[in-house]
Formats: C-alpha cells, sequence, structure tokens
C-alpha cells in the first residue's frame, strides 16, 4: 500500500489525551475488536473478489476524424477520468503534507516537509497548467487547444519561469526570516 | 422506545396546568372538580408513527445490513485473472452495493454504450435528412429528374425556356 499506515498510542505524554484515548477505546474500540475476533471472524462466510475496473484505451482528441461524435464522447470521457485521477493524485499529496505537518509541528515542518511541499506545488502546477483556467463548462477540445497555445507561448517565451519556483522559494525565506526575527526563548521556538 | 410510559407523568410535573385553570362545574356535587390535563393526542400519535417505523422500516433494514456487514462481509481487491471478464458487479466491494448493481441498478458500460449508440443514431439521422434536403433541393432547381412526383407530361414550353437560357448563357452573337 502507498500510505502508511496509522502508529499505536503512546500513553504516558499527556494526561489528558490518555483519559481521552481510554475513554474512546473502552467505549468503542474494545467492544467492536471483541465482537469481531469472537462472531464475526468465527461465522464470516468465504471471500470473494473484487476487480479494479479497466478502461481500455481509446482515441485521443487529437488522432479523431473530423465529425466523428463517437469519437469525441469516448475522448471527453478519458479526458475527464485522467483528470480526475490526477485530481486524487493532488489530494494523496496533500494529505501526506498535512500528515508531516502534524508530525513535526507547525515550526520544524518548514525544514523537514520541504519534499512533500514541493511536490504538491509542482502537482498543483502541472494541474493548473493542463486542466485550469478554460472557463466551465469547457471540453476536451478547450483543453487540447489551451495545450497548444501553451507551447506557442513556450517556444516565444524560452526564458520565463513558468512554474514560479523562485517566488515560491522567495516566501520561504521570508517566512524563515520573520519566524527568527521573532525575539523568543530557544525552548520555545 | 421501553420507557415511552414513563414520560408522561414527568410531563405533568413539569408542565402542571396552573390552579387558576381548573374549572369548578356548579353542577357537581362538592369535591368534585374537573382536571384540565395536557392532550395525549400528540404524544399517542408520536409514538404510535414511531413504532410504525421502527419496526417495519429500522428493524428489517438493521439485520440486513447486520448480515451482510457481519456474516457475508466485504471483498477482497484481486487482480483480473487472465482471459476472464468480471460481470459488472464484481467491481463493487460492499454486499449490498453489489446486490444494487446487479439486481437494481443500470450497470455502468451500459449507460456508456448507451450514450455511444444515440449518439451515433443521431448523427445519421442527421446525415439522412442533410442528404434528402440536398436532393430535393437539386431537384427543384435542375427539374431534369423522375421524382415521386414526376408526371409524364411534354412540356414543351418548359422545353423551349430552357434551350433559350442554355443560348443565352452561350452568349449573343453581334
Amino acid at each position: 500500500m502507498p500510505e502508511p499506515t496509522p502508529e499505536e498510542y503512546v500513553r504516558g505524554l499527556n494526561k489528558w489525551s490518555d483519559i481521552g484515548y481510554t475513554t474512546l477505546d473502552t467505549l468503542y474500540l474494545r467492544p467492536v475488536r471483541w465482537f469481531h475476533r469472537n462472531f464475526v471472524e468465527r461465522f464470516r462466510g468465504p471471500a470473494y473478489p473484487y476487480y479494479h475496473r479497466k478502461f481500455s484505451p481509446v482515441k485521443t482528441i487529437d488522432e479523431c476524424e473530423i465529425e466523428d461524435q463517437v469519437c469525441f464522447y469516448e475522448a471527453e470521457m478519458a479526458f475527464l477520468r485522467d483528470r480526475r485521477i490526477d485530481t486524487m493524485i493532488i489530494e494523496i499529496l496533500q494529505d501526506r503534507l498535512s500528515r508531516c505537518v502534524v508530525h513535526e509541528g507547525r515550526i520544524d515542518a518548514l525544514d523537514k516537509c520541504a519534499k512533500e511541499k514541493d511536490d504538491l506545488f509542482e502537482s498543483h502546477a502541472n494541474w493548473y497548467q493542463k486542466y485550469g483556467e478554460m472557463g466551465a463548462p469547457h471540453s476536451c477540445i478547450d483543453a487540447y487547444m489551451k495545450q497548444k497555445h501553451h507551447m506557442i507561448w513556450m517556444r516565444r517565451h524560452p526564458e520565463v519561469d513558468l512554474k514560479g519556483w523562485a517566488v515560491e522559494r522567495e516566501s520561504e525565506r521570508k517566512t524563515k526570516d520573520y519566524i527568527k526575527s521573532i525575539p523568543m526563548p530557544m525552548e520555545f521556538r | 422506545m421501553v420507557l415511552f410510559s414513563k414520560f408522561r407523568p414527568l410531563l405533568q410535573t413539569v408542565l402542571k396546568p396552573s390552579e387558576q385553570l381548573q374549572t369548578i362545574v356548579k353542577r357537581w356535587s362538592s369535591g368534585r372538580n374537573m382536571k384540565v390535563m395536557i392532550t395525549e393526542f400528540h404524544e399517542r400519535k408520536f409514538f404510535d408513527m414511531f413504532h410504525y417505523y421502527f419496526l417495519i422500516g429500522l428493524v428489517p433494514t438493521f439485520c440486513v445490513v447486520f448480515y451482510a456487514n457481519v456474516f457475508v462481509g466485504q471483498a477482497t481487491l484481486t487482480e483480473i485473472p487472465e482471459g476472464y471478464e468480471p460481470r459488472h458487479w464484481e467491481y463493487y466491494k460492499h454486499p449490498l452495493r453489489r446486490f444494487m448493481a446487479r439486481y437494481v441498478v443500470q450497470p455502468f458500460d451500459e449507460r456508456y454504450e448507451i450514450s455511444l449508440h444515440t449518439i451515433y443514431a443521431r448523427v445519421m439521422r442527421d446525415k439522412m435528412k442533410a442528404l434528402e434536403r440536398k436532393v430535393r433541393r437539386l431537384e427543384h432547381a435542375r427539374g431534369d429528374a423522375k421524382g415521386w412526383f414526376y408526371r409524364p407530361v411534354v412540356d414543351h414550353l418548359t422545353e423551349l425556356e430552357q434551350k433559350q437560357a442554355a443560348e443565352r448563357s452561350e452568349g449573343y452573337s453581334a
């Protein structure tokens, strides 16, 4: 599995979280686990499979003939599926970043979660480049035209920083400088 | 649900009708007063409806869902074996969802194929209509084909007009 499993709860760090976890444990987790072990695992029927749907590859919009409405529809459905997949990728990366931040803390996350942040930033930029700012509603033909115009623009302006890494690094540096500039004892920072 | 009968005495203690509302009817002998009470109609109606929906609605639903989750269990994800085409309900995990997909709901692929067919039929219909319109337009313009409207009549005047139009298009000689 690509996503990490949650870790066991560590008792003794905080009295109140211990009390909270113990209440939840006795009210919900222990009864459910007991029931699952004694009844469900004994009386459950045989295991049976389910599969992930596989979509056969179809012609994309640039390979379709002129006025071939059936081909357009199939290309559009494929485009929507791919967009949904890219959106889910962004959701996963966002989830990873938030878990990293919660794990490290808001201040340490600036140093330690740089990889996750960069991945999310890059995926956001790519998604926007591919699917963004076309107006609602839009079709696969609009996306195709956007790609074409983007390639033309890139050819005419080769020196431009499209994704904005410079801006991102600049804002990161400013945040860190501001945090350092706040006069505070070392053990709180 | 079993403690609903205890609600009413509590209600009477909390919302006691004031002494002023207790009317004393003079016809009756002394000591007999008509006690003005809060109506029981809404309570009875509520309990009736609750029991009705609970016994006929929730209990069977709960039993079915319990059975599906505890005794049948959810499916496990596996790779599609070679040369096997999974049935359309075998793409779902929960047993009740599989049941709905199998017996109740239209399959996912069927909807897609129906859309493709409707688009195709629409395109064919439009092409046929356009062709018919073109044929009718040309027949009307040229007037030289034996259409369904043809009557075998020799129209000398029209033939003369056509000959003169051809001569005119060739151009006049001095």
